[in-house]
């Protein structure tokens, strides 16, 4: 079954899984998300694009009080990251002045725990990521640039309050780790960096209830 | 000490099969004839001049009673006089000086390798070599015209997308047995079997490189005049670095929009042949005669590195170790000279380890270029060992044939060949010529680095690793004796590396 089959059998079966509560029916809210996202493959990313911090923003659907705390959250990010191809010699970056340009798209799928749900409180939870990283640059030839979708584990934790009957803001910090894409070429192999996740922060803004 | 300073690529002879012809158009505008000699101070003349030149008439393995020498630090003048004292004291001595090498001429002393460890145990001394000589070897295989097969090998038309043969701001000094840079004719006197008679020889420049791209370059070995290829080698390695290009005209050249230092450190028979003649000597020069001077070679890599060189092409070599070779490598790429050097072509005659290739593995920023032909098997000629670091082209008549050798324009020998019986040679005519050896491996090297330094690369060093890193790996896997790192990938190399691909 493809990445996308999965998260949407999951996605299904998370809402079929939704029980109306006796106390409290579940909520249900789609937030946007943005904030920075901390790229483990730190020394790659800075080598060929001058950072490894993009910016970071989406959005997605919370189902909240499942069952006591329980919840389940989907969400789409996407950040991009501009920069010129190089080499690498003694860990010193040599730029060749080709255009090179990055893009990642989690799709993050998780459940978790909310304390004091309904009210201003923290939450934690774990998932699966569905990442889809692209790689583009000038000259390329057939098969150069990069298309691929890679599946990793994810955790996330965040602190939001209701700031109305409708509207709640937080912060939150994901983790998200995706191997197979990067290690095995470009400079992510000389600097021996096989990871493409990282942490991310961001605010989040979510209307529902 | 080491014996006999061995050849190195191919040369002269091994051009072969002439498939195009070009006359330049300005060729043979007469000079007077100056019945006093050249028109030019010939080096291969005078004490130490004819003592070169009897050595590459001889072949000898280096230059009788002629050293280079270099001093420890912190010696003054009159400790270093009293170093050479020690062959002074057998006769008389004449010195000049190369950089920090100091080259002693020393007539009473014809063997330079005892005068060499003699003078090394002098406590002043940190080395003494005899003046070795470097000659060109010559490959057998056929002629034809071809596609250049090996310019696809290293996938330049792809990089030639992305660097449009480079920049006119980077100069490739090809040290090499010159390339000529004027159009004209000068009287040289000459054997012609029977007497000594003044004969007006015409000299070309090469039709396929603009003149606007080939600077002055200087002579070492053979006289203070114009740079002139009387050999054909240099012209031949310079195409592969940059001749001209989508021009309609001849072959490709890697980096075609560089420009040209041509430096003259090797000479070929005729050389030898006119320096004879001027020194009223009859007879024939041995049509295999020649060579470069381990001294002229000295002197013009720090030429090149002085004078704004920044890729030199040392498409030459021999099997003794020289420390004068060394120290040179080393302050070329000091001042960020890339240098691409032919690893030599005696695989079936012993496979000697040959310098100045054997010194790359030292230097970050001189490469030990091995060949390979159009099947991308190793070239059966070409030298291994631990040494090798890179492979290119070189062209293999035993795979494809005719067709697989690496086809330029140069020289045509055809109207110099003395075993034609040519007594009165013209250096006016160009044509395609196709050959092989190491000699036209290194070029594609130094092409490909001169496109490196167009696009921003300025450190050897970094040039150095970009061609290590992206080459396409082939034999064992990673490094090998055979192949170095593998064989270059101009594209690859010029587009150089995303985060994950």
């Amino acid at each position: 079954m493809s990445a996308r089959g999965v998260l949407l059998s999951c996605l299904v079966c998370l809402l079929l899984s939704v029980k109306p509560a006796v106390a409290q029916a579940p909520g249900i809210s789609g937030y946007f998300t943005g904030g920075v996202t901390f790229l483990e493959a730190a020394e790659s990313f800075d080598a060929v694009a001058g950072t490894s911090q993009p910016m970071t923003l989406g959005g997605g659907a919370h189902v909240s009080r499942i069952w006591h705390g329980v919840f389940a959250d989907l969400a789409i990010t996407r950040s991009s990251l501009d920069g010129e191809r190089v080499f690498v010699s003694n860990g010193n970056v040599f730029r060749l002045g080709i255009p090179w340009e990055a893009r990642m798209q989690p799709i993050d799928l998780a459940a978790g725990w909310r304390f004091r749900a309904g009210a201003a409180g923290p939450y934690v939870g774990a998932g699966v990521t569905f990442m889809k990283y692209t790689e583009e640059s000038d000259f390329a030839q057939s098969g150069d640039n990069v298309d691929v979708r890679k599946a990793g584990p994810l955790v996330l934790a965040g602190f939001d309050v209701p700031v109305g009957p409708w509207v709640r803001v937080g912060v939150e910090a994901r983790y998200r780790r995706v191997s197979g894409v990067l290690g095995d070429a470009g400079v992510s192999k000389a600097f021996n960096e096989d990871q493409l996740g990282g942490a991310s922060t961001a605010v989040r803004v979510s209307v529902g209830r | 000490m080491h014996a006999a300073v061995r050849p190195i690529p191919s040369i002269g002879a091994a051009l072969l099969g002439a498939v195009l012809w070009f006359s330049s158009p300005s060729a043979q505008r007469a000079q007077p004839a100056t019945p006093d000699g050249p028109a030019y101070p010939l080096l291969l003349a005078g004490e130490e001049g004819t003592a070169v030149l009897a050595a590459l008439s001889d072949r000898h393995a280096y230059v009788p009673g002629q050293l280079l020498v270099k001093f420890r630090d912190g010696f003054a003048s009159a400790d270093q006089a009293r170093a050479l004292s020690v062959l002074r004291a057998s006769g008389r001595t004449s010195t000049r000086w190369i950089g920090d090498t100091l080259l002693v001429h020393a007539a009473a002393e014809p063997n330079a390798e005892i005068a060499a460890a003699i003078l090394a145990r002098q406590p002043e001394i940190a080395w003494a070599q005899p003046n070795y000589i470097l000659k060109t070897s010559v490959t057998p295989n056929d002629t034809a015209y071809s596609r250049q097969w090996n310019l696809n090998l290293i996938n330049m038309p792809a990089a030639w997308d992305i660097s449009r043969g480079g920049s006119s701001s980077v100069i490739v000094a090809v040290v090499d047995t010159g390339i000529t840079t004027v159009s004209t004719s000068f009287p040289f006197t000459l054997w012609n079997g029977t007497s000594l008679t003044s004969v007006n020889i015409p000299y070309g420049t090469n039709p396929d490189i603009s003149p606007s791209r080939v600077l002055e370059g200087r002579d070492f070995i053979f006289w203070n005049g114009p740079v002139l290829d009387m050999v054909g080698h240099g012209s031949h390695v310079a195409g592969t670095v940059l001749q001209e290009t989508n021009n309609t005209l001849g072959f490709a050249g890697v980096a075609y929009a560089s420009r040209l230092m041509p430096v003259k450190v090797c000479v070929g028979s005729w050389e030898l042949q006119i320096a004879r003649g001027a020194l009223n000597q009859p007879g024939f020069v041995d049509p295999d005669a020649g060579g470069c001077t381990t001294s002229a070679l000295v002197n013009g890599i720090r030429y090149a590195a002085d004078n704004g060189a920044k890729v030199i092409n040392l498409s030459l070599g021999g099997p003794g170790q020289s420390p004068a070779l060394l120290d040179a490598l080393r302050y070329a790429v000091g001042r960020g000279v890339f240098v691409a050097m032919a690893v030599g072509n005696e695989f079936d005659e012993g496979n000697p380890v040959e310098y100045p290739a054997g010194y790359g593995p030292e230097i970050e920023g001189a490469m030990a270029v091995a060949a390979v032909g159009r099947s991308r098997r190793r070239s059966y000629y070409s030298n291994t060992g631990a040494h090798v670091e890179i492979a290119a082209p070189g062209g293999d008549f035993r795979d494809g044939g005719a067709d697989g050798v690496v086809f330029q324009v140069t020289v045509d020998t055809r109207d110099s060949d003395p075993r034609a019986g040519i007594t009165a040679p013209r250096f006016d005519r160009y044509a395609g010529f196709g050959t092989q050896g190491t000699s036209m491996a290194a070029p594609h090297i130094a092409g490909v680095a001169a496109l490196l330094v167009a696009q921003g690369i300025t450190s050897p060093a970094a040039i150095e690793a970009a061609l290590k890193q992206l080459a396409t790996d082939l034999g064992s896997p990673g490094r090998d004796d055979d192949f170095g790192h593998g064989l270059v990938d101009a594209r690859a190399v010029l587009r150089g590396l995303g985060v994950a691909r």
